[in-house]
């Protein structure tokens, strides 16, 4: 999910308990307990810090054994899928992972030139396209002349887009994935991937038991950045820097910092990717219940909103009880969370379901798979 | 022709060979010098319009705005430090003077204090004016640092805090920092003597020691209850009237014996005026402080 | 019944007064740099010491019209001259983008048109105002402080790496991506400091209290902005002329939501500005994906699969505009507004901002003004946006033709003259030369100019939870 959605479902979760909300409600006001802490806004910092790990520091560290840069006046599509071809064999004969990097070509402040990889079993293409903006939008004439826009390479072994590792915590997430969803759909292909603007893209390439090199996207996301484990270590120095400070209720900051951390790697586990969850004692990445895709903007924006109205009826029957909570508030909870919850979350996805429905009209090719999540749309900021 | 840029141990090796390599010098050359997106083989820079060979001062310009940024804020610092709010009478404050830090000082001249939301609210008077001083949320903090030394009724108070205007509330000071507070001098009232409190004294708070002369009740037009105290020092006498809800805030022995003629007492009370005769307002009933009965 | 009805219907002094604020700020906001709070301080002294100017009746109106005016037409020297305020960072990108391509008249008036469908939000929400706001004002109330510090981390942690990580060794990596987040942490830091200082001892002379931010904020946005522009030789090309805007009636539905979003942000929550709501909004409300770029069949020589860009990655460019200008009247006029929501819980109203601040001390709402104040917001806005069609067609003219450097030069010149008349002489101006050091970080270094919000946020922040007297302590400052 994108950052903002693990940001703020931190902060609900937090408001979920009620000592937080009283020690955060600004010492003015008559309520029990009420001291202007901050406490919360840790559960947002750590809701979003999975990701903040991962994209800003993380992937800066990783060395893969090839980087393509393409050459931004003209970039080679055949040299481009050599380089990749070269990095599947270099993975299947000396049987260690290969790490490749893919660079975005950019032209200036505001063009890139856009190009797209499409794997095939034992080949790959690549194809160079139009420059785009930082928004995506290509200008139109740019593209390359015929004969430099594409190429294909091979390569001697046979990607797969699943892994055969699968440990005890891996085959549970897939029994359960379906027992939800039902049987995973066969034969699987390994989407293309455009490379265009802001960041590089990287694969892992690593020869498997059968023979076949599984291909691994964003191998350096979510992995130990993902652990429920890291969680708590990280909240350590939050439990001691509490302490040493003398704050009350020290014991509270802590566990909040862990709850939006924990909450972020739980709803990333209904996704696909997953994450490695029980990382450093399961190094493996776990794969996610894939109810949802990370991009989905429904996804998103339902979950947004429902923490936003949970937010503000948690702090209110919790602190000031104007709204429900107490006898003389305005209206009773169940009626708050019909009216302001569950009726505008289903006009949204009526009205959803409409719009949708028309885009799909237009739809006539196989979708481009979808961004990594946590990093937000190419907002203009 | 170009080629991608390669690294890796053998791939690269037998690659980087034969592969001119796109020079990263060239890249640094084509990044605007203004916001640094990267601008290729353009003049100018497509994010904010700059020209990109205009270069040479960028770098020390970055510089002056770090180093200007730094210097900025230690001469603000600076001169934060030195500053001394100014003094400043409370008839003179003016629509301009909104968020002002000024220092006023003055007596008070009324101050609630509230345990329930840890606020103190008083009211200073320096002969020009008067100004509310509201501490909220601060009672907590005031004493830890004033101890019992915090203020009271009559006190000449300085304090320092920053102006807040409003045409709906009138002139009030906040007051946040205990240390920004100052008790210039305790109970800076006098005693008078009756005989000597004319209409001019009026809007002034002095001691008065003195006994109980008559004591009566009536109602008002409106309905409300007067009790009616006159007092007497042997130099004159003065009439104390008290409001239904001051007498009731009265301890319950004090509101007895005031009812008795010889009882002493001793008042503090601001001096108003009823039908051009002078007569006494308790400052406040509720504190023995400031209204007891002498034994 | 009627006789309140009778009240709340605007005299004719009270149009005039309209009208005239209108113009008033339409003429004022065509001046690069200058502010609508810096004429409106100015216009708030005039008034107290010559109160027969206007009349108590009609002085909010004719303040809210000047509000209203300036929130259409500042789009004009934003979009064709580059100038940007605090609230710029909704629309100052794309805008400029679009001037580059010569669609400066489709920028100005689809900014424009987003203020006036903000205009119409805020009447048709009355109910809402006036209903459910209140409830959620109060409720939220207490917890201002760390709803604050929430917008305070999510802004410096949303601020990803621009750069792609090139470099040999994972710090050369590290520091290439990283130099927009370096100078994007470093001028929060600054700016957050000098807030933390300025507040806890303003140096200001008392006489000119009421407007002791405004020097800083020229310093860190108007200034910055001028020397940006004098410094990289803007020159906006000629502009196309064109009898329609690029955009369709249902860009408004996708950019109301945004727009309402980030409006309520920046008109609610102190020292958040358009531009820092309009960039929580895109994160909170982005559907860009709901049609997502797809693979179809080839359609020129050389392709392998044709890379088909759906319609909602085109609309995101109107979409920034249309919700931008919704943002900007919300953030300028809703939190006037707020002053007027007179109920049992909010018996002082909701408002803030710039505005709210400078009227305090001549002005109090009462009951009965609110109708008043959204018949002056659509009179006003009206009127506006007309004078924005107008300019607009003048500008496209024009523009390519003006010598910018000198109205660059001349505002540079004003915008000091105000500081030296009404915003703490010397010692205001020296305050304005520090701020532009800060300020000056965001130009040259390509990160949010909004950082330099961190001025207001922290101190407020802290101020609230109760802390300002401790670190007033911790900077000897008491």
């Amino acid at each position: 999910m994108k950052g903002m959605t693990h940001f703020v479902s931190g902060v609900a979760a937090a408001t979920f308990i009620p000592q937080v909300v009283r020690i955060s409600t600004s010492a003015r006001f008559a309520v029990e307990g009420a001291a202007g802490s901050f406490i919360i806004v840790l559960a947002g910092i750590f809701g979003m810090l999975p990701d903040t790990l991962d994209f800003k520091f993380n992937q800066f560290f990783q060395k893969p054994l090839f980087k393509v840069d393409p050459e931004p006046s003209s970039p080679d599509p055949a040299e481009i899928a050599a380089q990749f071809a070269r990095a599947v064999n270099e993975a299947g004969r000396t049987g260690k992972e290969v790490r490749i990097q893919f660079f975005p070509i950019q032209l200036s402040g505001n063009e890139w030139r856009q190009y797209c990889i499409f794997f095939d079993k034992k080949s790959v293409s690549v194809q160079v396209n139009e420059i785009v903006s930082t928004s995506q939008i290509p200008v139109p004439g740019t593209a390359p002349p015929a004969d430099k826009r594409s190429a294909t390479a091979e390569f001697d072994y046979e990607l797969k887009p699943r892994s055969e590792k699968v440990d005890w915590l891996n085959s549970s997430v897939r029994l359960l994935r379906r027992l939800i969803k039902g049987p995973d759909k066969p034969g699987k292909k390994i989407p293309p991937t455009t490379v265009d603007i802001l960041s590089s893209t990287m694969f892992g390439l690593e020869k498997e038991p059968d023979g076949r090199v599984y291909f691994n996207w964003l191998p350096w996301h979510r992995t130990w950045t993902h652990s429920y484990l890291l969680g708590l270590i990280l909240s350590v120095p939050v439990f001691l820097g509490a302490y040493l400070l003398g704050v009350e209720n020290w014991s509270l900051y802590g566990g909040v910092a862990f709850l939006g951390f924990a909450v972020h790697l739980t709803e990333d586990m209904t996704g696909h990717i997953g994450g490695s969850i029980l990382w450093p004692l399961m190094r493996q990445r776990t794969e996610g219940l894939e109810l949802f895709k990370a991009s989905d903007p429904r996804t998103n924006f339902s979950v947004i909103y429902a923490a936003f109205i949970l937010i503000i009826f948690n702090i209110d029957r919790f602190s000031t009880q104007l709204i429900t909570g107490a006898p003389e508030s305005a209206i009773s909870w169940q009626l708050f969370l019909l009216l302001f919850l569950a009726l505008p979350l289903l006009i949204y996805f009526s009205v959803m379901k409409k719009i949708i429905a028309a885009v799909r009209k237009e739809s006539e090719g196989e979708p481009e798979p979808e961004e990594p999540d946590g990093t937000g749309d190419p907002l203009i900021d | 022709m170009g080629f991608p840029r390669l690294e890796g141990y053998q791939a690269a090796s037998e690659v980087m060979a034969e592969i001119p390599t796109p020079s990263t010098p060239a890249r640094k050359a084509s990044v605007c010098p203004v916001c640094e997106y990267y601008a290729g083989v353009t003049g100018t820079c497509v994010r904010c319009g700059a020209r990109i060979n205009k270069s040479i001062s960028v770098r020390a310009a970055r510089k002056i705005a770090i180093a200007g940024s730094v210097a900025g804020i230690a001469l603000l610092w600076i001169a934060a430090y030195l500053k001394v709010p100014p003094h400043i009478n409370i008839g003179d404050i003016s629509e301009p003077m909104n968020n002002a830090l000024v220092r006023v000082e003055g007596l008070v001249t009324r101050i609630d204090y509230s345990e329930e939301d840890n606020s103190f609210r008083m009211t200073l008077n320096d002969g020009t004016g008067q100004i509310r001083i509201n501490a909220i949320n601060r009672l907590r903090a005031f004493r830890r640092v004033h101890g019992e030394k915090m203020p009271r009724l009559r006190d000449r108070l300085a304090v320092t805090g920053v102006l807040s205007i409003s045409q709906a509330w009138g002139n009030s000071m906040f007051l946040s920092i205990p240390d920004r507070m100052e008790i210039l001098a305790r109970d800076a009232v006098e005693d008078k003597d009756i005989g000597e409190i004319t209409l001019a004294d009026e809007g002034s708070t002095y001691w008065i020691t003195a006994r109980v002369q008559s004591y009566r009740e009536f109602t008002t037009r409106s309905g409300g209850l007067i009790h009616m105290v006159r007092l007497s020092d042997g130099t004159g006498s003065i009439d104390m009237p008290l409001f239904e809800t001051q007498y009731e805030s009265l301890p319950e022995d004090t509101g007895n014996r005031i009812r008795l003629r010889g009882t002493e007492v001793r008042v503090m009370a601001n001096i108003g005026s009823y039908r051009d005769e002078p007569q006494l307002e308790p400052a406040d009933p509720s504190d023995p402080y400031y209204f007891r009965v002498l034994d | 019944m009627l006789s309140s009805y009778a009240a709340a219907v605007p005299d004719a002094v009270t149009i005039l007064y309209v009208i005239l604020g209108t113009f008033s700020g339409a003429l004022l906001c065509l001046i690069p740099a200058l502010h609508i709070y810096n004429v409106a301080g100015i216009a708030m002294l005039l008034w107290a010491t010559a109160r027969h100017l206007i009349p108590y009746y009609a002085l909010a109106p004719f303040f809210m019209s000047l509000v209203v005016s300036y929130s259409f037409l500042n789009t004009i020297p934003m979009t064709f001259l580059g100038a940007a305020d605090e609230s710029a960072g909704a629309t100052l990108l794309p805008s400029l983008s679009l001037v580059t391509k010569g669609r400066g008249q489709d920028a100005a008036l689809l900014t424009g048109l987003g203020t006036m469908a903000g205009v119409l939000v805020l009447i048709l929400l009355y109910p809402f105002f006036w209903y459910i706001w209140p409830y959620i004002a109060r409720a939220t109330g207490p917890h201002l402080h760390w709803i604050l510090g929430l917008v305070i981390a999510h802004y410096i942690m949303s601020e990803w790496p621009k750069g792609a990580g090139r470099g040999e060794t994972p710090f050369k990596r590290f520091r290439e991506a990283w130099r927009n987040c370096f100078a994007g942490i470093l001028t929060f830091t600054l700016a957050a400091v000098f807030g933390l200082i300025y507040t806890a001892k303003p140096i200001m002379p008392v006489e000119s209290s009421f407007q002791n931010i405004m020097p800083v904020f020229i310093g860190f946005f108007a200034i910055p902005s001028i020397i940006q522009t004098l410094i990289s030789d803007y020159r906006p090309p000629r502009q196309h002329i064109s009898r329609k805007i690029n955009a369709g009636w249902e860009d408004f539905g996708f950019g109301a939501v945004p727009g309402f979003v980030g409006g309520m942000l920046a008109a609610y929550l102190p020292a958040v500005t358009a531009g820092i709501g309009a960039m929580i909004a895109g994160h909170v409300t982005n559907h860009r994906n709901i049609s997502r770029a797809e693979f179809r069949d080839p359609q020129s020589p050389g392709e392998i699969k044709h890379l088909h860009t759906p319609e909602m990655y085109y609309r995101q460019e109107r979409l920034f505009l249309i919700s931008g200008g919704m943002i900007k009247i919300m953030y300028y006029v809703g939190a006037f507004l707020m002053l007027f929501i007179l109920t049992d819980l909010t018996p002082y109203g909701t408002g803030r901002g710039g505005l709210t601040f400078i009227l305090r001390p001549v002005f109090t709402a009462e009951p009965g003004d609110f109708p008043v104040m959204l018949g002056t917001i659509l009179l006003s806005g009206s009127l506006a946006f007309l004078l924005l069609i107008v300019s607009t067609k003048l500008m496209v003219c024009i523009v390519h033709r003006l010598n910018l450097k000198l109205i660059y030069i001349s505002s540079l010149i004003l915008v000091f003259l105000i500081i030296y008349a009404v915003g703490g002489g010397w010692a205001g101006i020296t305050v304005s030369l520090a701020t532009t050091c800060i300020g000056m970080i965001p130009v040259f270094y390509g990160c949010r100019r909004s950082h330099c919000m961190a001025v207001l946020l922290v101190p407020i922040a802290l101020n609230m939870a109760g802390y300002g007297d401790a670190v007033a302590r911790f900077l000897r400052l008491i």
